[in-house]
């Protein structure tokens, strides 16, 4: 480092988040003395304008040159801070956040004293890591100004019609042959009643329509890669073996001899193999159904107007897009394989949605209530609810829309049948919506029995009636219900855009549907910048909510589409020139094709030899510094976590006590933000712990660890997200696990216990994963030194 | 001209009996299957196509989607399905056929690409900055000393247990720091005129006596002022200066008097190194020129006194929600310390839910956030006083946000105790503790719990002030909040065109949804805009 040290330490009391547990008046008196330090304070809230403020004076009065603020995540708060840097004229990534939130204050508050040593001790490491901190260049890139939305039902529709009508292009690609997506199965929405074929069929027309929006029905997202601004998405498509000319006559079908249940209707009606989805969904046309098809190829010569093709060919078709809108849905819950099963397989019990089809006058019965062909007339029916939802095990969230779902069936069924007695099982009813109440007050006044109570059993008695048991809490004792129809009000589940977890790495949350940046105040972002979430993948959502959501994921893109370029983040690789040997080893790292060889005079790509030097091309690396994490010569300088910042920072964690400490490294992505999440949730573990967060776990060299060990370390941990498919870099975690492997035998001969070395795959959810295993390490510390404190 | 009925399932009339009586006044209807599905877009299309001049009855979302752009002349299309009965429904459209051309193009507006969003809430601001963010000017309108709005007042939010004040700082620093978002607080809307694309919005800049362009907000002044009165950003619970900042992360962080109570003693003006104060300060007129109106004016809490039988009010151990966030967090009137605001040690708790919400007498509906929140506020209080005893009365619960049923589970496994039955009364003891008379439906049998403070879960209400529009103020439903233009497809927009609703103002609901929305009818308004634009 050139110039002197002149470093600015802000110790945030974050209300009483951090205050409550720790001291930071004695921390900012201490941290005064550290070498570098020209000023050194603690404030109530560091963000708030005025904390922000006394740090913009200070940079002026004292020419700070380096800032180090103790707070909260990085996760929360780092850009704050670096937009304060900006606008202090210094480049924002002088700036290093020691987390003692998260990780301090929220998970040692039964040990006060033990956690303000360790706060002590991650400033130290903080310090030793922002003196190496160097300005870096700005990136920035072109940002191509269409976007791509993955899904066709209302979410995906709003959202490609708001971009579309702001006059940027859309793709929109629809795994299904038809848009519309589950509203297809709606017959009513509540709380009006109004039909869902008047509310959605507009939008549906309106996107097929639209000279600004590519339709790609039969189409799966199969490969992503780029970033913000400049995605390649390639998508493959279904053979298209019904051309566009099919005017829906039907002959096809006709003469098709394979017939299976049509999923459309809930399996209460067949379909041929060729067949057409929906009558009331664009785009309008025959499919063939390749899974039960034969090829017999009857329906070639019965198609009038020659528009089938068996022998069409899948295709794939690349697109370059700046922003991409994940609108997958959710699927009902299907009973099936579940412990509903034995209900759901009796006979006149039903689920919402298939009772939705047969009240649609597009459905299987034309809006009659026929099962298997006949009618009924159900004298005593019951609808129970929380199927699938609110579980002890498997679904545990409540689904949302099951409650006014299951008043507006009850109240259609009595308006149809005056006569019938609907009753309710419920737990709680849940209408919290501002006219969902009212349709809980018109189902009592229509004279729907509301039973709060648990049923435990469904079954058929002698003369083929339903019996249902439960439990009446409020009336006390078991209830038995003799019944001649049952309704099953089913929650929903994610599903089917669980691909994309993969295609885009996309993370999902406990309840398995896709993950929001920020609960509250990010409810439309991802952790993945340019990619925005909308509708019920991101969680159970009524249309209304849907809709609304969907139009703010396309406000995010279209503020991303309002400018040219946008800057990227300028945390990537360089390489030392000097330090090179030109071994190459960083190119079998590098998942992105982001090193090259060149001749070390000329810059010319060349044979590998000993005049090679390696290079990394900017554009395409991602940071993440896998090959940094395995460069034999520490040539490679992974900007923001290089090897001499980690060195430091292992130094100072390690400065007091070795043997008691836990070095964990942790990747910036999954585990990082697993560790984030045990704070937030208040799940306490040992003090012992000393995280030090890199971008990738690819990015750990052994040299850190035999460093650590040299130094005593009690224990090291590295953490990185579940393989195969969480990283964000493709597979670092799995490097990271080839280097530990290939580590233990050395620790051995070195005389190190190589069970003091562990490796764990925790996602950004699981906290509680993270707790258990620093507390199991904990446990492995040397005992005798316990008692002391 | 000719005639095509759209077969429309929300058609409430007999339609062939409609084309009965059309017929028999000399008109010829097609009656076809719905235009928005496959069949009748096919046969539509088929007829249109034929020369002459078409009448479409079918609903506005077909004339929006704009399904025959490909004709040379796009057929006017008339609603019919807001009519009462089907005669009326026959004259309005009679009335189309015979009256032919159609209706006189209003001269468009010239169109002015600025938005005002009124309500600096977590609603307003995100509305604010998509807008700004998407390239177009904003006025962010609060009548508050600061942006920020509930949120801002918040100990926590659920179900992560966020700081509030903290994740919404940023967000509100970023608002002020936009070059393309000019703030104005403490602002007083006078009159709003004009339509979608071009409003006149008069705006009065209420004076704060401190000049803004110089103070830092140091807060010297406060120090000096000898004026002691009840902070009501504190909701009433801390004392504060007569000249202050209202709260430490406010923004704009600047000094106000509240002329009011002020003395006139100046010596907040020797303690001003800055001179930044001013007694003699006027209010100022600002005159905006916008194409689109965002109403982010949030909801009122409900006022608990008026439901007396809980004694708010009377008995100090009673405090509403509200309240007891400013009292549980760090820069309330007790530093955070779980004690009532007389000094007593809280021990035990009660939460009392629906208190004002799905009550025919006050709020019809349910208010949604309460549930969670109270739990939410049951389980710091035990983080604060682990051994306390707290316990929630409710009717259902209603636990229905992304990871809220997880939160529920935390709060049981942590002792929280959740009674069902809602207490009929409260009243005091000697000892100023609030008794809570309630029937356990569950456990059946009357009882009472003693607690040293009960926290009534108010429900939310819409303001009572209404905004000064000149033509067609937005529609309000029976409970006051603004309506949407339609519940489930047009959920961001009120009913005068071009002016659009965000959060709160338009029903209850928390914040993630608040800022959903928010940034929905951003989208909006950049669709409306981008309409106008095309069609001028």
């Amino acid at each position: 480092m050139t110039e002197e040290l002149r470093l600015g330490i802000y110790i945030c009391h974050c209300g009483l988040n951090i205050a409550a547990v720790l001291d930071p008046e004695a921390l900012a008196a201490q941290g005064k003395k550290l070498p570098g330090v020209r000023v050194c304070r603690h404030h109530l809230y560091t963000c708030s304008e005025a904390g922000q403020l006394e740090i913009k004076k200070d940079i002026k009065k004292h020419r700070l040159n380096r800032l180090l603020v103790a707070a909260c995540s990085p996760k929360l708060h780092e850009a704050t801070f670096r937009r304060l840097l900006v606008e202090s004229g210094l480049n924002p990534y002088l700036l290093e956040m020691v987390n003692i939130r998260e990780q301090c204050s929220w998970v040692h508050a039964q040990e006060p004293q033990a956690a303000q040593i360790k706060a002590l001790e991650l400033i130290k490491m903080g310090l030793a890591k922002v003196r190496f901190a160097q300005p870096l260049p700005t990136r920035r890139v072109p940002v191509t100004r269409q976007a791509l939305v993955i899904g066709g039902g209302p979410a995906g529709l709003r959202t490609a019609l708001d971009i579309a009508d702001a006059g940027f292009p859309v793709v929109l690609v629809e795994r299904g042959p038809i848009l519309g997506g589950m509203a297809n199965k709606l017959h009513r929405t509540f709380p009006q009643g109004e039909t869902a074929l008047s509310l959605i069929n507009p939008l549906m027309a309106a996107v097929t329509f639209h000279p600004g929006i590519r339709v790609l029905t039969a189409g799966e997202v199969t490969e992503v890669s780029g970033y913000v601004g400049n995605f390649q998405v390639t998508v493959r498509r279904e053979p298209e073996m019904v051309t566009a000319g099919c005017d829906l006559c039907g002959e096809c079908a006709q003469v098709c001899p394979q017939v299976v249940p049509g999923e459309m209707e809930e399996g209460l009606s067949p379909r041929q193999a060729i067949y057409l989805p929906s009558p009331r969904a664009f785009p309008a046309r025959y499919v063939v159904d390749r899974e039960h098809c034969d090829g017999c190829g009857r329906c070639v010569p019965a198609c009038p107007r020659q528009a089938l093709d068996l022998a069409a060919v899948a295709t794939h078709e690349t697109l370059s897009v700046g922003a991409m809108v994940v609108a997958t849905g959710f699927l009902p819950f299907e009973p099936r394989g579940s412990r509903w099963e034995s209900w759901a397989a009796l006979d006149k019990v039903l689920t919402t949605v298939a009772l939705e089809r047969l009240l649609d006058p597009y459905g299987p019965t034309a809006g009659k209530l026929l099962l298997s062909g006949s009618a009924i007339d159900p004298r005593d029916l019951a609808f129970v609810l929380c199927v699938g939802s609110r579980e002890e095990e498997g679904n545990r969230y409540c689904s949302r829309v099951c409650c006014p779902t299951a008043l507006k069936q009850a109240l259609e069924l009595k308006d149809r049948f005056p006569e019938a007695r609907i009753r309710i099982y419920y737990r709680d009813v849940r209408t919290t919506k501002k006219d969902w109440e009212e349709l809980y007050t018109r189902a009592r006044q229509a004279g729907i029995l509301f039973i709060r109570g648990e049923v435990t059993g469904i079954s058929r008695d002698a003369d083929g009636g339903l019996v249902l048991r439960a439990k009446n809490e409020l009336m006390g004792g078991e209830w038995e219900d003799r019944l001649d129809l049952v309704v099953l009000a089913v929650g929903m589940t994610p599903g089917n855009g669980l691909s994309l977890k993969e295609v885009l790495r996309l993370p999902t949350g406990n309840d398995g549907f896709f993950l929001e940046a920020h609960s509250k105040l990010r409810p439309l972002e991802t952790v993945l910048d340019g990619v925005f979430l909308a509708g019920a993948c991101q969680g159970p959502k009524d249309l209304a909510e849907t809709l609304a959501q969907a139009s703010g994921a396309a406000a995010k893109v279209l503020g991303l589409f309002a400018h040219e370029a946008i800057i990227l983040d300028s945390v990537i690789c360089t390489v030392d020139q000097e330090k090179c040997v030109g071994c190459g080893t960083c190119l079998q790292e590098c998942s992105y094709q982001a090193v090259e060889l060149v001749e070390s005079g000329q810059g010319r790509p060349h044979h590998r030899g000993k005049d090679q030097k390696a290079r990394i091309i900017e554009a395409a690396c991602k940071g993440c510094g896998a090959c940094a994490g395995a460069c034999p010569s520490g040539a490679i300088i992974a900007r923001g976590f290089t090897d001499e910042m980690i060195f430091h920072q292992i130094d100072a964690a390690l400065a007091a006590e070795p043997e008691k400490k836990i070095l964990v490294f942790c990747c910036n992505w999954c585990s990082y933000a697993g560790a984030d999440f045990a704070g937030v949730s208040r799940f306490q573990y040992s003090p012992a712990i000393r995280i030090i967060r890199t971008m990738c776990a690819g990015r750990i060299h052994p040299k850190f660890i035999l460093h650590a060990f040299k130094l005593g370390a009690g224990q090291v941990l590295v953490s990185g997200c579940h393989p195969p498919g969480d990283c964000h870099y493709l597979s670092g975690n799995l490097k990271a696990q080839t280097r530990l492997d290939k580590l233990r035998p050395k620790l051995e001969k070195k005389g190190i216990d190589p069970a003091r070395l562990r490796l764990e795959w925790i996602s950004a959810t699981e906290g509680r994963a993270f707790q258990r295993v620093v507390q199991e390490m904990a446990g492995q510390l040397p005992k005798a030194e316990k008692g002391e404190g | 001209m000719k005639l095509l009925i759209c077969r429309c399932p929300e058609i409430p009339f007999d339609l062939p009996e409609m084309v009965r009586q059309l017929a028999d006044a000399g008109w010829r209807a097609h009656l076809i299957p719905p235009l928005c599905t496959p069949g009748g877009l096919k046969q539509a299309s088929t007829l249109l196509g034929k020369p002459g001049e078409w009448l479409l009855a079918a609903c506005e979302a077909a004339a929006q989607a704009r399904l025959f752009r490909h004709l040379r002349k796009e057929p006017q299309v008339i609603e019919v399905r807001g009519c009462a009965a089907l005669e009326e429904a026959v004259g309005v459209i009679r009335l189309a056929l015979e009256s032919p051309g159609r209706p006189p193009q209003a001269t468009l507006p010239s169109l002015h690409q600025a938005v005002l969003v009124i309500g600096g809430g977590v609603g307003g601001c995100q509305a604010a900055l998509d807008l700004a963010n998407a390239g177009l000017q904003v006025y962010l309108a609060d009548s508050s000393l600061s942006i920020g709005g509930t949120m801002a007042q918040l100990d926590k939010t659920f179900p992560t247990l966020d700081c509030s004040i903290c994740i919404l700082g940023p967000k509100l620093v970023e608002v002020s720091a936009h070059d393309r978002i000019e703030l104005l607080t403490y602002a007083q809307i006078d009159k709003i005129s004009g339509q979608a694309g071009s409003f006149h919005v008069d705006v009065t800049l209420k004076p704060r006596y401190v000049d803004m362009s110089k103070c830092v907000g140091c807060g010297a002044c406060a120090e000096v002022c000898p004026v002691i009165v009840p902070s009501r950003w504190n909701l009433g619970l801390k004392p504060r200066k007569c000249i202050r900042i209202i709260f430490e992360q406010s923004v704009p962080l600047r000094s106000t008097i509240e002329r009011e109570f002020c003395i006139d003693c100046r010596m907040c003006a020797e303690a001003c190194d800055r001179k930044a104060i001013n007694l003699e300060d006027a209010p100022r007129s600002r005159h905006l020129q916008v194409g689109a109106i965002v109403l982010a004016t949030g909801a009122r809490p409900f006022d608990p006194s008026i439901k007396s039988e809980y004694g708010y009010g009377r008995i100090p151990a009673v405090i509403t929600n509200l309240e007891y966030e400013r009292l549980i967090c760090a820069t309330g009137p007790t530093q955070g310390s779980l004690i009532t605001v007389q000094g007593r040690e809280v021990k035990s708790l009660a939460f009392i839910q629906c208190v004002g919400s799905r009550d025919r007498r006050f709020l019809p509906y349910c208010s949604g956030y309460c549930c969670t929140a109270s739990i939410k506020e049951a389980v710091i209080a035990l983080e604060h006083h682990p051994g306390a005893q707290v316990t929630i009365f409710y009717n259902d619960l209603r636990t229905l946000g992304k990871g809220f049923e997880e939160l529920y589970r935390r709060a049981q496994r942590a002792g929280v105790r959740f009674i069902k039955g809602l207490p009929g009364l409260i009243r005091e003891d000697g000892d100023g503790r609030a008794v809570v008379c309630y029937e356990d439906l569950l456990q059946r049998g009357r009882r009472e719990l003693i607690v040293d403070l009960a926290v009534l879960a108010v429900g939310l209400q819409a303001p009572s002030a209404s905004l000064p529009f000149q033509d067609a103020p937005p529609e309000r439903d029976a409970s006051g909040f603004y309506r949407t233009r339609h519940a489930i497809l047009h959920p961001l927009e009120s009913a005068t065109p071009g002016v659009f609703l965000a959060g709160t103002s338009q029903g209850p609901k928390d914040i993630s949804e608040t800022v959903c929305q928010a940034s929905g009818a951003a989208a909006r308004v950049m669709a409306l805009f981008a309409a106008l634009r095309k069609a001028r």
